[in-house]
């Protein structure tokens, strides 16, 4: 008989392996070819060596940034849905990436930028991840998770008219920088960013991978989880808390992405199989893979003027969101 | 010398409950004592559920007290009530695409430890030997997709079994089984309480299958006990017309039991 951990394991090693060959290849690719050898070469000075500067501080910071806020992206992703029962369950779909985006936005409009801005998004996000709590106080058990899930909506579309009025209220200069900076991009100088980023978000992973057995409960019903050990709603808020939270901070560096959190989920699942305890680890890597290859492609067909990654993510996941779900239709 | 007698499965002292305006219990006093095979049968909105939910700790009574193995049911951290006590819902929600083995694993979870909360050989084993309990052997590698509700409701005993439960509470179990699989499922669920020495109280709505297969009936009416005893002495037209309104017949079975049909 054929250990049924097998397939599991054997493919979050076969996710590693992806990334880290994406991880390596990414920052060699791009508009300007660049010399390897003359980059690695520590004898030319930094300031006049381009190549070097190229490849780290332009090209792996932003490796680096776009895997980290694609692991945190498939991860939230993936446990809301777990924890709401419902495939379309994102933090998209409940309005914390709208939250911190009018967060980040308001502090444009008034003049502050970069930190500023990211602080603006992170105080978005957690209001709303407090509104959410709050709503998922109000939506308990089984029934709630509709409509919790219908109130996440219903604040997503007022934080986007709220952003509308933004834009219209702004001058030409500024509305372009806020339609630009809603359609997402990774474009960081520097690994600082990353540096300090990363111990928060793995820190926040790991907290989110030990929960997954719970999660695994949860994908029964409340009350069975209930009577398997677990106090269902305490551990809903805790993953879901966590999981925003995180959102909120990739969100307001890195601008809405959409699309991540939804498609990685699924396929990882088809891949990995329903328990959590893989499903997890499964999208912090594949995520982190996808979102460093969606910005390549980015990077690579739009010439000079790359196009934003976050529209790459939804070009590429709106089609095949569909077949899924035409897919799971025919069934 | 004195031995610490252990406490009652179930003390349940005057217990009301309300959903919304909506009485569902007005004051039920009961009492199970270890290693007794308990059904609960009553019309409709009777508060069959709402009772089962109340003693597994879900939700709390307006009124009264419900006590499991000496402790409020509310009280119970739900890990360690889990420990005692499994619960075998009225529909049940596990994914398809987990295997039979995957699915009774999910039993040992108020037992795993550790980080990742992995499994251990020993979990494995329990839930393959809880499977061979219910005769689903074979389905271990079988996805949860593929089987027929009678499967899967063998596959969620096993479960409840792999719980090592000194209680088990059933709701409907025998609900879209057909008549082989539901003489299968109470023989074994009585084998359970008399070989493992299990308590257990089911909601049934079958009042035959109670007087066949349990021990003692509990008969609930808007939302007050009408009768507890051994369920021959249940089974009388005078007692159950008023509760189910009803016109019913009662037989003595061949086997020296009590049936109970409709008037046409």
């Amino acid at each position: 008989m054929s250990n049924p951990r097998l397939r599991p394991i054997l493919g979050l090693v076969a996710l590693l392996v992806i990334l880290v060959v994406v991880v390596m290849t990414a920052p060699l690719i791009g508009t300007s070819s660049i010399d390897l050898g003359r980059a690695l070469d520590t004898s030319i000075p930094r300031e006049e060596n381009v190549d070097r500067i190229i490849l780290f501080d332009l090209r792996l910071a932003r490796v680096a940034f776009a895997a980290l806020v694609g692991m945190t992206l498939a991860m939230a992703g993936c446990v809301f849905q777990a924890t709401l029962r419902n495939d379309l369950a994102t933090p998209y779909t409940l309005g914390v990436s709208g939250g911190s985006s009018l967060g980040a936005l308001l502090v444009m409009r008034v003049g502050g930028f970069g930190p500023l801005m990211a602080m603006g998004g992170v105080a978005g996000g957690v209001i709303t991840v407090a509104a959410i709590l709050w709503l998922a106080r109000r939506f308990r058990g089984a029934e709630g998770t509709v409509g919790l899930l219908l109130a996440g909506v219903t604040l997503n579309l007022l934080f986007s008219s709220m952003i509308l009025v933004l834009q219209y209220l702004a001058d030409p200069y500024e509305t372009y920088a806020m339609l630009r900076w809603l359609m997402g991009g990774l474009d960081v100088v520097g690994l600082g960013l990353s540096l300090w980023l990363a111990p928060v978000l793995l820190l926040g992973a790991l907290f989110l991978w030990s929960r997954a057995h719970a999660m695994n409960l949860l994908s029964l019903d409340d009350r069975t989880a209930r009577s398997l050990g677990i106090n269902p709603d305490r551990q809903r808020l805790a993953s879901i808390g966590v999981a925003a939270m995180m959102t909120a901070l990739a969100v307001s560096f890195a601008g809405p992405i959409g699309f991540v959190g939804l498609i990685l989920p699924h396929g990882i699942r088809r891949i990995l199989g329903g328990d959590h305890r893989f499903v997890l680890p499964g999208c912090a890597l594949g995520g982190a893979a996808f979102l460093v290859l969606a910005d390549l492609v980015g990077r690579m067909v739009g010439g000079d003027a790359e196009l934003p990654v976050g529209i790459v993510t939804a070009l590429i996941g709106g089609p095949v969101f569909l077949w899924i779900l035409l897919k799971k239709q025919l069934r | 010398m004195t031995s610490v007698a252990e406490p009652s499965p179930i003390i349940a002292r005057d217990i009301s409950f309300r959903y919304g305006e909506k009485p569902v219990l007005n004051g039920c006093s009961f009492s199970v004592s270890p290693g007794e095979l308990v059904a609960l049968a009553g019309p409709n909105g009777a508060g069959k559920s709402t009772l089962i939910s109340l003693l597994s700790g879900c939700q709390t009574p307006n009124g009264g007290t419900v006590n499991v193995f000496g402790r409020e049911a509310s009280q119970w951290p739900p890990r360690e009530l889990a420990q005692r006590m499994a619960v075998l819902p009225q529909r049940d929600l596990t994914p398809g695409a987990m295997t039979g083995l995957e699915a009774t694993l999910l039993g040992r979870s108020p037992f795993l430890e550790g980080f990742f909360r992995f499994e251990s050989r020993e979990d494995v084993a329990i839930a393959r030997a809880a499977l061979e309990r219910v005769g689903a052997g074979e389905f271990t590698e079988k996805r949860l997709s593929t089987m027929s509700g009678g499967e899967r409701q063998l596959v969620c005993l096993a479960r409840a079994l792999a719980q090592k439960p000194d209680l088990l509470l059933l709701d409907e179990p025998a609900t879209g089984l057909d008549l082989g699989h539901q003489q299968a499922l109470f023989r074994l669920l009585r084998s359970l309480n008399r070989e493992e020495g299990i308590t257990l109280i089911s909601v049934t709505h079958d009042l035959n299958l109670a007087a066949l297969y349990f021990d003692r009936l509990v008969l609930l009416h808007n939302g007050l006990i009408h009768g507890d005893g051994a369920p021959d002495s249940l089974l009388k037209p005078e007692i159950l017309e008023p509760v189910y309104g009803a016109e019913l017949w009662t037989l003595q079975t061949p086997h020296g039991g009590t049936t109970v049909g409709l008037m046409p």
